[in-house]
């Protein structure tokens, strides 16, 4: 019904209602005359038989046959009875007249309320009972004898045709239908009429509505409907007059519009070509400025190199102690500005496009271990842990640019060690799947961790760009120029790869790279004999690094196992065949494994397992505890080296090889262990220098705390205490260090101090420092405090 | 009705303080005929009522003790006359209203004397009256039942001497009643309808009436009912002239010492009933019944 036209609709709506009326009025009238005509020939068949038995009475009681048929003709006039007839009761016909239908003779005298007694398709038979009239005959009633019993003395019959009435049935009925149909016919006419007055009108501004939709403005629809529709037809032509004008308007308006638009790209037409001169101009002037810059600087770099040159010499000179410390400080200042201008260089001649890769072959693993190797000491110093894993898939020989990959990596963990206060910078490499690399190239992931303050995600996307560090106040506080990671990004995209980072603020960073390397065909790594098959038990807290130390162990053929648990050691050396060789690796600066390899060396068991103490380069390994000692961090070689010198109970010869400047040993007897806790870098290294050159072993540390950490946990022979430090200042830390100090045992302390008044005297031996040395300190001093030591 | 028992009783009043007045009981039904019958006997007895005492019983009211001492017993109906004469008092008994072949059907009282007034006419007077409205008719027809067909011989007897010829049918049954009827009006014109329960009954009185209409037969009956619901005429007494009757009888037996009744009789006062409407319908001219009344009186005086 949705979808039908309006005309259609208004007719349903005129029609429906009238003709729905109509026929049930008709049929309710006609039924209430159908059940009066009904009505009637019962009443009429009713009175007929009830007014005829009276009548008959004496005819059947005086047998007058006569008169009965007399009476019975008269009543056959009627229209509608068919048939009269007249018995007494017991069943002897008196008389009959019409043509009998019924079998009479048997019919039960028991009439309903019509007094119908049987009834056919085409009469109705009537019976009323003739009763005997009772007359009072004595004036005296009393003497009357009482009659009593039936009175009905016989019956009348009447037969009433219904044929007539079905006749006049069918005539109501039609004349009914014909005044309905006549009467529907009228009103559909109406409805009709009215429809179209209705829906004409609305089809008309239907179609010039379309017209409108489809573009045209001109039409107008007719008004003539009346009405609301009138209205409707105003509202319309106005709707569409309204539109012309709104159109011719916005016609004028665009055109207007369009005029200023092109007037505005012509001017910009104009500025472009103005603009491209510009920027050739400006690349001109940049590419200008690149060529002066590296010229630049390759000029200033010459004579730094004389100027670094001449300080290395300056260095082995024989100096004043006061002297020696400028030259250090000159030659670290000069080292800074060499790594500046050569990162100034790098990047220019990247920019200027100048950089050329090499191609040659080298071993990704050796690479790694050297950048680690090169890196430690400054990680050492802050304390943190380098930890070095090439993964065992990774491939040994490959053709590339090592040096400028070697720069990458030395940028980024330099970055690393920089930006972390503590834990451990972790660096990686793992060949990624094959199906990454669709030629014979295969792609090698690198990656430097770190734990330390992380990167803001909205400024890692600019992280890479040049001279930008996190933030202003980054660069006064971590030195650097900021272009580590530009040249590193702008390295990695020149061989062919790809970089990026994960990081969150305070949980570290995570810097990636991945380079497509030729993989050269090389003999694989074969064990090595003397230590194939030997049982090796590595002992390390750090996942990472406990992983890549086993990684390098399974190279050398060892058959190791590793442990993260000191309690369990015993349990691993008791399952693994003899010699068994284990690694104690510390964490940072910790010594956490004294206890573990006194305990091991306590018990039967374990007594003879050889016992290598994995630490930083710091020598403060407890030299009778201990097999060996190996430095961090472990590379493939010293590892092997460390372990076969470990099998022939010699110390190893890698702390004098990983060493650069590697102190004369001297005889046990006269080596002493000297913690030095001195806040200034520079004051320490030339403290420790003057140590080392005399063989003395050297453990330093930045502040107090860390200073009463070490004495804790094991033996020194001195104790050199500067007074100011952050944190725990130096006589704060004697104190507690006094108090702590086990019954017995006294360590020496010795202050340095730059004020040497009287009352930082008396303030150092309050404090129960036994000494005090002036800074800045001289060697000789130095060492004739160790020798009043004897 | 219990308003006129207490007019009896409130009569009965001054009677009882003068007491051991001769104590003259009637007994009958409760309906008006009977009371009219009554009414009508005290007007008459009345004018004597220093002498005696009259009282009014119903037949549940009559107890035979309770009469001890009367000097006369009137019973008013067949039934008031049927109990008091199964009664053991001795004293007289008038019956009244009864026809004649019950009062004949009556036991004989224990050595008292009984007399009686019936309810018919005398066969003469009809035959008179017969005479007098339809002097033209010289056949009378009449059907006799089991109860009048006693009367035969008395009803020939009484034709001749009006000079009457005189038709009769005897019937047993009522279903005998139309062929009858057929054998005797016919040829005589007129037709007498004598007291009889098989003959004149409620049922029977419609075929006798429409019969005699159809037929163009005068019917005379013997009572005003049938000459209301279609007869012709008819001669009849009424309850005040019974008890007219009846209340002289009454006297005349008392005024005899020792109380005599006279013998029992037909009533002597009468009246005749005309249904003037049949009479134009067959086309008959009679006098009125005053008229009529006075002609039977004077003939029965001169006889």
């Amino acid at each position: 019904m949705k979808t039908w036209s309006i005309t259609r609709k208004v007719l349903l709506l005129a029609l429906v209602p009238g003709t729905v009326i109509a026929l049930t009025l008709s049929a309710y009238f006609t039924s209430l005359q159908l059940r009066a005509l009904d009505r009637a020939l019962r009443d009429e068949g009713a009175v007929l038989a009830t007014q005829f038995a009276p009548a008959s009475e004496y005819g059947v009681v005086s047998g007058n046959q006569e008169m009965l048929a007399r009476l019975a003709t008269s009543m056959l006039q009627r229209e509608d009875v068919v048939w009269i007839g007249v018995r007494d009761t017991q069943g002897a016909v008196y008389q009959q007249v019409g043509q009998v239908r019924f079998d009479w003779h048997n019919i039960a005298t028991n009439p309903d309320a019509d007094g119908v007694c049987a009834e056919s398709t085409s009469s109705l038979l009537f019976c009323a009972p003739i009763r005997k009239t009772r007359l009072q005959v004595s004036d005296f009633p009393d003497l009357d004898q009482e009659r009593s019993g039936n009175d009905v003395i016989g019956w009348v019959f009447v037969e009433m045709s219904t044929e007539a009435n079905a006749r006049r049935r069918i005539e109501v009925i039609a004349q009914s239908l014909v005044l309905t149909s006549l009467l529907l016919f009228i009103t559909s006419l109406f409805a009709i009429f009215i429809g179209y007055q209705i829906s004409r009108p609305i089809i008309a501004m239907t179609e010039t509505v379309q017209k409108v939709a489809r573009g045209n403005l001109d039409v107008r629809t007719q008004v003539n409907g009346g009405g609301e529709i009138n209205s409707l037809a105003h509202g319309i032509n106005g709707m569409i007059a309204s539109l012309a004008s709104g159109r011719d308007e916005m016609l004028r308006r665009i055109d207007h519009a369009t005029a200023q638009l092109r007037e505005t790209l012509s001017s910009l037409e104009q500025k472009n070509l103005a603009l491209d001169e510009e920027r050739m101009r400006a690349q001109a002037a940049s590419h200008a400025k690149g060529q002066f810059l590296a010229n630049m600087s390759h000029e200033i770099r010459t004579p730094l190199s004389g100027i670094i040159g001449m300080l290395a010499l300056l260095e082995k000179t024989d100096l004043q102690p006061n002297q020696r410390a400028y030259v250090t400080n000159l030659s670290l200042a000069a080292d800074a500005l060499h790594t500046l201008l050569n990162d100034i260089l790098d990047l220019s001649r990247i920019e200027a496009g100048k950089l050329q890769l090499l191609e040659q072959t080298f071993s990704p693993r050796q690479l790694l271990d050297e950048v680690a190797l090169m890196l430690a000491s400054s990680a050492h110093e802050k304390g943190l842990d380098l930890i070095c894993h090439s993964a065992v898939d990774l491939p040994e020989q490959v053709r590339g640019d090592s040096l400028r990959l070697r720069q990458v990596l030395i940028n980024l963990v330099s970055n690393a060690i920089k930006f972390t206060e503590a834990g451990s910078v972790v660096v990686r490499a793992f060949s990624l799947p094959a199906d990454s690399a669709p030629d014979a190239r295969a792609w090698v992931r690198f990656e430097v961790e770190d734990s330390g303050i992380g990167i803001p995600a909205d400024r890692q996307q600019s992280i890479f760009d040049s001279f930008t560090q996190i933030d202003s106040s980054n660069t006064r506080r971590y030195s650097g120029s900021g272009l580590g990671t530009t040249i590193a990004r702008e390295l990695v995209q020149l061989m062919g790869g790809r970089i990026g980072l994960f990081s969150a603020e305070g949980q570290g960073s995570l810097f990636w790279f991945e380079l497509p390397l030729l993989v050269e065909a090389a003999a694989p790594a074969t064990a090595h004999q003397a230590l194939n098959g030997s049982s090796l038990v590595i002992v390390q807290q750090d996942n990472e690094g406990r992983r890549a130390l086993q990684d390098l162990a399974v190279r050398l053929g060892l058959d190791v196992k590793a442990t993260a648990d000191g309690a369990a050691v015993a349990g691993l050396i008791a399952a693994s065949t003899p010699p068994v060789l284990v690694m104690l690796v510390e964490h940072g600066r910790e010594a956490s494994w004294l206890d573990l390899a006194r305990q091991l060396r306590s018990q039967k068991a374990t007594a003879r397992a050889l016992l290598c103490h994995v630490t930083f380069f710091n020598g403060d390994s407890d030299a009778g505890l201990f097999d060996s000692q190996m430095n961090k961090p472990v590379t493939l070689e010293s590892l092997r080296e460390g372990l076969q010198a470990l099998l022939q109970h010699q110390p190893g010869p890698s702390a004098m090889q990983n060493g650069t400047a590697l102190p004369a040993v001297l005889p046990a007897a006269t080596q002493r262990r000297v913690l030095v806790a001195e806040d200034n870098r520079i004051n320490a290294l030339v403290i420790r220098s003057f140590l080392e050159q005399a063989g003395h072993r050297v453990v330093w540390v930045e502040n107090g705390a860390d200073a009463l950490a070490m004495l804790a946990r094991g033996h020194f022979d001195l104790v050199l205490m500067d007074m100011r430090m952050p944190q725990v200042d130096g006589l704060e830390a004697t104190r507690r260090w006094r108090m702590e100090e086990p019954a017995g045992q006294h360590t020496p302390i010795v202050a340095l101090t730059a004020n040497a008044t009287v009352e930082d005297r008396e303030r150092c031996l309050t404090a129960g420092m036994d000494a005090f040395l002036s800074k800045p300190v001289e060697q000789e001093q130095l060492l004739a405090l160790l020798d009043r030591l004897d | 009705m219990p308003a006129l028992a207490l007019l009896f009783c409130l009569l009965a009043i001054p009677l009882l303080a003068v007491a051991e007045l001769p104590r003259v009981v009637v007994v009958g039904g409760e309906n008006t005929h009977h009371r009219a019958v009554f009414a009508a006997m005290r007007q008459v007895l009345g004018r004597d009522s220093a002498r005696y005492e009259v009282i009014y019983r119903t037949i549940e009211q009559y107890r035979p003790d309770s009469t001890t001492g009367a000097v006369l017993r009137v019973a008013v109906g067949t039934a008031a006359a049927r109990t008091l004469g199964a009664a053991p008092d001795a004293a007289p008994l008038l019956c009244v209203l009864l026809p004649r072949d019950d009062y004949l059907a009556l036991p004989q009282p224990a050595g008292g004397e009984m007399s009686g007034l019936f309810l018919e006419q005398p066969l003469p007077r009809y035959l008179a009256l017969l005479r007098l409205a339809l002097p033209q008719h010289e056949q009378v027809g009449a059907v006799l039942g089991p109860v009048s067909s006693a009367l035969a011989a008395d009803l020939q007897q009484a034709g001749y001497r009006q000079q009457l010829q005189i038709t009769t049918a005897s019937i047993t049954a009522e279903r005998e009643l139309t062929a009858a009827l057929e054998q005797v009006a016919r040829p005589a014109g007129v037709l007498l309808a004598l007291p009889d329960p098989v003959v004149v009954n409620a049922d029977t009185a419609r075929t006798l009436i429409m019969t005699a209409y159809h037929k163009g037969i005068a019917l005379v009956g013997y009572s005003q009912a049938l000459a209301k619901a279609g007869a012709l005429m008819a001669v009849h007494s009424t309850p005040e002239q019974f008890g007219q009757e009846a209340g002289e009888m009454v006297r005349a037996a008392l005024s005899a010492s020792p109380v005599r009744l006279p013998p029992a009789r037909h009533p002597a006062y009468f009246t005749v009933s005309v249904n003037y409407q049949v009479a134009r319908a067959l086309e008959l001219n009679l006098p009125p019944e005053d008229r009529l009344v006075a002609r039977l009186r004077q003939q029965e005086a001169a006889q």
